[in-house]
Formats: C-alpha cells, sequence, structure tokens
C-alpha cells in the first residue's frame, strides 16, 4: 500500500501549471458565454481536485487508500475513467432533455405559425368584406 | 347520434409525402362532404415533418390546414403535434392517417360509425383481422406478430394490428395523449399506455393497399434497431404504469 507515485517538484509544477491554464480557459469560456456557470463550476472543482492530489502526497494517499488500489498511477486511471463515465453520463441526460425541449418548442412553432396564418386570412376577409360594405 | 355537433380532426403526417398527397388528397372530398352532412364538424390537416420536397404547398393548396416543423423531428412528434392541434381545437375525435396511400380515405366512413355505434376509446383499422389480400413481407409479419403477442402477455388485450397507423380516437384518449405523448415509436406504447390506464381499444376489419410511392420508415437500417429499442420502451412503459398504479385514469 505504500507504493505511490513518487510526485517530483517538476511534475507538481508542470500539472499545477496546466491546472491553472485550464482554469483560466475556463473563465474565458465562461467571459464569452460560450458555457454555463453551472458546467465551469463542476469543471473547475474537477481541476483543482486533480491538481490537489498531485501536489499534496496526503491526499493522494489518501484517495488511493480509499479507492483499494494498490498504486497511486492505477488510483489515477480509475478516478479519471470514473468521472468520463460520469460526465458522459450527465451529458447524456442534458441532451436527452434539450431534444425533448427543442421537439416541443419546433412542434408549438409549427402549429402556432399556422394559427398565426389562420389569424391572418380571417382578418384579411374581414377587412375586404368590410370594404366592399 | 345527438343534435350537437360533433368536432373531428383528420391528421396526416408526412415527410416527404408529395407526390403520395397528389393522388391521395382527391379523395378526401367525398368523405369530408359525407361527413358535414352526418353533423360533423371536419378539420383536416397534414402535419408537415420538415419535408424538404411540395408536401406542404400541395397540402396547402388542397385548402386543408398544413402545420409544419422547422425541421424533421420523425413521425412520432408528427403525431404528436396532431394530438396538439386536436386538443387546442377542442376536437371530440380524432383520426390519424398515413400519407403514404396504404389507407383508403373511403374507410373513414366506416371507422367512424363503428366508433359512433360501438364508442371506445381507440378503435384501429386493422390489416390482419381478416384476410383482405393485404401482401406483408414475413418479416415485418413475424415482428407484428411478436409485438401483439408481449401487448397480450402485458396488458391481456388481443390486438392483431399494432402497428397500423389508421386510427380512431375519442376525447378521452386524444386528451390523455396529447399531454402523455410517447417520445420515439408511438404504435405499441399508446395502446400499453391506454390499456393500462383503463380505456378500450377495439379493432375493426379493413382494406389497406402498398405505399404508393417511396420508402417506409421501417425499411432503413432503423429497422434492425426497431424491435430491441420497442422492447426496451415496452419494458420502460411497464415500470411506469406498475410507479403510477393509483393514479388518476384518463
Amino acid at each position: 500500500m505504500n507504493q505511490f507515485l513518487d510526485v517530483t517538484l517538476r511534475a507538481k509544477l508542470i500539472v499545477g501549471g496546466i491546472g491553472l491554464i485550464f482554469i483560466i480557459f475556463l473563465l474565458f469560456l465562461l467571459y464569452k458565454k460560450k458555457l454555463t456557470a453551472n458546467f465551469a463550476l463542476g469543471w473547475i472543482g474537477i481541476t483543482l481536485l486533480a491538481v490537489s492530489a498531485v501536489i499534496v502526497p496526503s491526499l493522494m494517499k489518501f484517495l488511493t487508500r480509499f479507492s483499494g488500489v494498490r498504486f497511486g498511477a492505477l488510483a489515477v486511471s480509475l478516478y479519471a475513467f470514473v468521472f468520463i463515465f460520469a460526465v458522459l453520463i450527465i451529458f447524456s441526460i442534458k441532451i436527452s432533455q434539450l431534444s425533448q425541449q427543442t421537439r416541443k418548442a419546433a412542434q408549438m412553432l409549427g402549429i402556432l405559425e399556422m394559427e398565426i396564418e389562420r389569424m391572418k386570412k380571417a382578418s384579411e376577409q374581414n377587412e375586404s368584406s368590410g370594404h366592399i360594405k | 347520434m345527438s343534435q350537437e355537433k360533433k368536432r373531428l380532426s383528420i391528421i396526416i403526417p408526412a415527410y416527404n409525402e408529395a407526390q403520395n398527397l397528389k393522388m391521395l388528397l382527391p379523395r378526401f372530398t367525398s368523405v369530408l362532404k359525407e361527413m358535414q352532412k352526418s353533423g360533423f364538424q371536419t378539420d383536416m390537416a397534414v402535419v408537415n415533418d420538415g419535408s424538404s420536397d411540395e408536401t406542404a404547398e400541395i397540402a396547402s393548396a388542397a385548402g386543408l390546414t398544413v402545420i409544419s416543423h422547422p425541421f424533421n423531428l420523425g413521425y412520432s412528434a408528427a403525431v404528436h403535434t396532431g394530438f396538439m392541434h386536436a386538443m387546442r381545437s377542442d376536437s371530440d375525435l380524432l383520426l390519424t392517417i398515413d400519407a403514404d396511400g396504404q389507407h383508403n380515405p373511403e374507410d373513414i366512413l366506416l371507422l367512424v360509425s363503428d366508433f359512433l355505434q360501438h364508442p371506445v376509446d381507440l378503435l384501429i383499422g386493422s390489416r390482419f383481422l381478416e384476410d383482405r389480400g393485404y401482401r406483408k413481407s414475413l418479416l415485418r409479419f413475424a415482428g407484428i406478430t411478436l409485438f401483439s403477442k408481449i401487448i397480450r402477455l402485458v396488458t391481456g388485450a388481443e390486438i392483431r394490428d399494432v402497428t397500423s397507423g389508421f386510427r380512431l380516437y375519442g376525447k378521452r384518449a386524444l386528451r390523455y395523449l396529447a399531454k402523455n405523448f410517447p417520445q420515439d415509436y408511438p404504435e405499441y406504447e399508446t395502446l400499453i399506455i391506454l390499456l393500462k390506464t383503463g380505456c378500450k381499444i377495439k379493432e375493426l376489419p379493413l382494406s389497406m393497399n402498398q405505399r404508393l410511392y417511396g420508402t417506409s420508415m421501417h425499411s432503413s437500417w432503423k429497422a434492425v434497431v426497431y424491435p430491441f429499442k420497442n422492447l426496451l420502451i415496452i419494458f420502460v412503459v411497464l415500470l411506469r404504469t406498475l410507479h403510477r398504479k393509483g393514479e388518476a385514469t384518463p
């Protein structure tokens, strides 16, 4: 259980740097309104957790022990896999919701367009009959 | 029949069916006149499901109500839009008929007449209740028979033509389905939903034809996934009905 990855200062700096760049990128997307706060918050949270696990050895140790995996690298892979799987499920749910909403909006658009056309025709008919009188 | 005028909505879901509609729509003229003579107020609408051909123009030129989806949403959504429209129009009855020429518009009179004599929540025009010379592929017939048996197993009701799109819905079923219409393939799900909520369904034997032009939505690669998707849907619908047991019926 003690065979953890020996994280060097260089590795910590690289991971920390990548994490920082990623967070800045997320903030940029948020600023440009290309990402909603809900999603941005989730990604920032998971980035901070991943960076902390590499920089703080005791956290990595805890996560490895918690998962019951022998090696730190395997524990990271396991958590990464679970995270990606969770993200895919959440996105599938979101896409399903959005497609249902799109469908409803498109249906209502069709119905309302038709009703507007009907009203237009009716008002045109009323106007023309009014002119005759 | 009561003196009060009943309102009948006729819905034709259509996706790139311009050629078939050209042949089909003139046949409705006499049927609609007959319905109006019988004291019905009719509203016939084509739900144009994002067609790229002249489906909408042909329907509009025939003087029909045209509801156009901005893009293709699929058969289920097209039928559902018809339900929503019928409900907004406060219709008493809703008839769905395919745009491909499989169903004879003249049979609408038979369906409505039978419905008035023996009211149910859903009356299905059936190809298989009597042998009327309808030619079907073996694979498709086997699939329909299998799903007919499954529906019998889970609901106790024997319905032979479970995929028929020639259906007449009563007010109760219309209102319920307008709000709770299935997302994907509506044929089986509507039957199970209605049967599980205490609605009555009946079949009427009718003669049907092969599609006039074009290809069926069941003839593409989607046909391979179709039975599996439906099995999954039936399972989920059963779970839902178990969960909702005791809730209000339509």
